[in-house]
């Protein structure tokens, strides 16, 4: 991977252990972020996206395998600096912002615990950065049960852009919000990334937001990374069977958008989705899984420039070159099991 | 006035019986606060003696009649529930800073903290708190300096928990989590993050307990290891008046019903906190 990378991560796991289980919530995942993209991450609920987010923005301490910053490995404890250049915008905008401090309070506390500006300053660059992302500075100092859920996340976001950071992880940052204010507030994350150089981690489960704003697309399930690609080609040409199932599954209003979305055969469901698996974690929910699906995890393999996914009998493209036997027809199959009954 | 119309006094009064509490709250304040000039005979508080009226009923000279020494009942009601609240502020003062910070630092740091916190603090709770206010008296002299002692030292451990619990559930908070990778300081996250939010909860649980110190305070004070006299006190004018049922009843009932007037009005007080504040206990 590219030596410019902004944020890397090498091999990262991070496992919990819930009442003698031991649950791999991301489990050998590598990435690499350059400056200035969009890095999309997306998976469904469970799949450990929040997780690796926690982990890139040091909540959480990994099991295994490391973070870079600019080439520098992060480690027990950030440095102060690094602390502000990797900010967060998270999901929930109630939650978002302290119901007992004022919207002024909370947006200048980056300023104000790295010093950024002298005090006297404070209040005009808080006035600034709601300026930015859209605010009124009327609501300086009311608190945040006068705002509006589209306008506390814009309020989240001009805390994140006080830090003046380098890297924001958006956290499924509109999935709480209307339809309309979410097109308005990705259109405002568009217009800081270009203004301010920003790079930006974006988690969602979401494909139709990540369509439009991301450069580059992660798919996760189940701890790994199963497909990535600049986003373009990943929604063309899916390769990854979990991929095409979530593909299919983004709701369209239009017949030509139904027309070219990806065919899924089989009834998805999330039966057999917590079945433990020596192979694929897909397998259980994939009509396209053999034998050797169960075996063995398939490695993530470059089918193309800058795309990888890790799937044995990939769509839109020859089987993998590693297994020996026939293709999959294509038709229906049975449901395969025996391998964990 | 401008609270009546809030939206706060509209949550409060919903219930009317939070209003009484206010009221009987509010009056025994005042009363207990200017005890010299409200009391019909202030000199009463102290070491008085006047057989000549000892052991008089109800009467319009002594409303609610006099002791065995001839002191007015009501003055000495009045300066009990003096002592009793001033017990009951003391208490909480020294109780609540320590249970609050405890429970603050076992719930926000977690792990060992975490463990060694809540395990004092259950040990603690295990004890019923009378059996261990009378253990810390048995060997401290009777004392009202040591009662508040030892009435705090079993009152912490409530704080503790609630406010751990508290802290727990904030600690995965939105704006929790965005202060601390923004690189805030533990102390501004315990103390502007967290605080503030469990501050509603602690205040609505300190009115309530107000009555109940007060009821613990007159416990130990009715068994003789509270308040000493000459100082007028509700639990030990309880305990004496109860040798003369029931000839000179109203020397022992009318203390008795003053604990339970001030114990009633601050658990109604409470409720309705609890109704403006939106706590959940």
């Amino acid at each position: 991977m590219d030596n410019g990378a902004i944020i890397e991560v090498r091999g990262l796991h991070k496992e919990y252990r819930v009442k003698g289980n031991i649950i791999r919530a991301v489990n050998g995942v590598d990435l690499a972020v350059q400056a200035g993209e969009t890095f999309a991450i997306v998976g469904e609920s469970g799949s450990g996206k929040t997780t690796l987010a926690n982990l890139i923005l040091g909540i959480e301490r990994p099991s295994g395998g490391e973070i870079l910053f600019r080439g520098e490995v992060l480690g027990r404890k950030m440095s102060k600096d690094t602390r502000r250049r990797i900010q967060v915008v998270q999901q929930n905008p109630v939650s978002a912002l302290n119901p007992k401090r004022t919207i002024k309070k909370s947006i200048e506390l980056p300023v104000s615990v790295h010093g950024l500006r002298p005090p006297n300053q404070r209040r005009e660059r808080v006035a600034e950065l709601m300026d930015f992302v859209g605010l009124s500075p009327d609501f300086m100092d009311r608190y945040p049960n006068a705002l509006s859920g589209g306008q506390r996340q814009r309020a989240a976001l001009a805390r994140a852009m006080a830090a003046e950071p380098d890297v924001i992880v958006l956290d499924e940052p509109t999935s709480a919000l209307d339809v309309s204010v979410q097109a308005k507030v990705l259109a405002l994350l568009m217009d800081l990334q270009s203004k301010f150089n920003l790079t930006y981690i974006f988690i969602t489960h979401d494909l139709s937001v990540v369509r439009n704003v991301s450069d580059r697309i992660a798919v996760m399930y189940r701890g790994r990374f199963v497909e990535t690609g600049r986003t373009e080609v990943v929604f063309a040409a899916p390769r990854h069977r979990y991929t095409n199932m979530l593909l299919s599954s983004v709701p369209v209003v239009s017949e030509e958008e139904e027309a070219v979305k990806p065919e899924w055969p089989w009834e998805q469901t999330m039966e057999g989705s917590d079945q433990a698996s020596d192979g694929c974690a897909f397998a259980p929910r994939c009509p396209y899984a053999q034998d050797n699906c169960w075996a063995a995890q398939p490695g993530l393999e470059e089918v193309g420039e800058a795309h990888f996914m890790a799937c044995y009998y990939p769509a839109n493209g020859a089987a993998d070159s590693r297994i020996d036997g026939p293709p999959p027809t294509g038709k229906i199959p049975t449901p395969h099991r025996a391998a964990v009954d | 006035m401008w609270i009546f119309g809030s939206r706060a006094w509209y949550k409060f009064s919903r219930n009317p019986l939070s209003v009484v509490g206010l009221g009987i709250v509010v009056v025994i304040v005042l009363a207990a606060a200017f005890a010299p000039f409200v009391t019909p005979y202030p000199q009463h508080a102290r070491a008085f003696v006047d057989f000549a009226n000892a052991s008089l009923a109800p009467s319009s000279t002594y409303l609610l009649g006099t002791d065995v020494i001839g002191r007015d009942v009501l003055t000495r009601i009045i300066f009990g529930y003096r002592v009793s609240l001033m017990l009951g502020v003391v208490v909480l003062t020294i109780a609540v800073p320590i249970g609050v910070g405890l429970g603050l630092l076992a719930g926000y740091f977690g792990t060992r903290t975490e463990t060694v916190i809540m395990r004092i603090t259950d040990v603690f709770l295990a004890i019923p708190p009378l059996v261990l206010a009378l253990a810390i008296m048995g060997f401290l002299e009777p004392t009202l300096m040591n009662a508040m002692i030892a009435v705090a030292a079993m009152w912490w451990p409530w704080y503790t928990r609630l406010v751990y619990n508290i802290t727990r559930s904030l600690r995965h908070e939105g704006y929790v989590i965005a202060a601390e990778v923004v690189g805030a300081s533990h102390l501004h996250m315990l103390l502007r993050e967290i605080l503030p939010n469990a501050l509603p909860s602690i205040l609505t649980k300190m009115t309530l307990d107000l009555g109940f110190v007060i009821l613990i305070a007159s416990s130990l004070s009715f068994l003789g290891l509270g308040v000493q006299p000459p100082t007028p006190d509700l639990g030990s004018m309880v305990a004496k008046g109860a040798d003369y049922l029931p000839d000179i009843w109203w020397f022992p009932v009318f203390p008795g019903l003053a604990i339970l007037v001030i114990v009633l009005g601050f658990n109604l007080l409470g409720d309705g906190l609890r109704d403006m504040l939106d706590v959940d206990f």
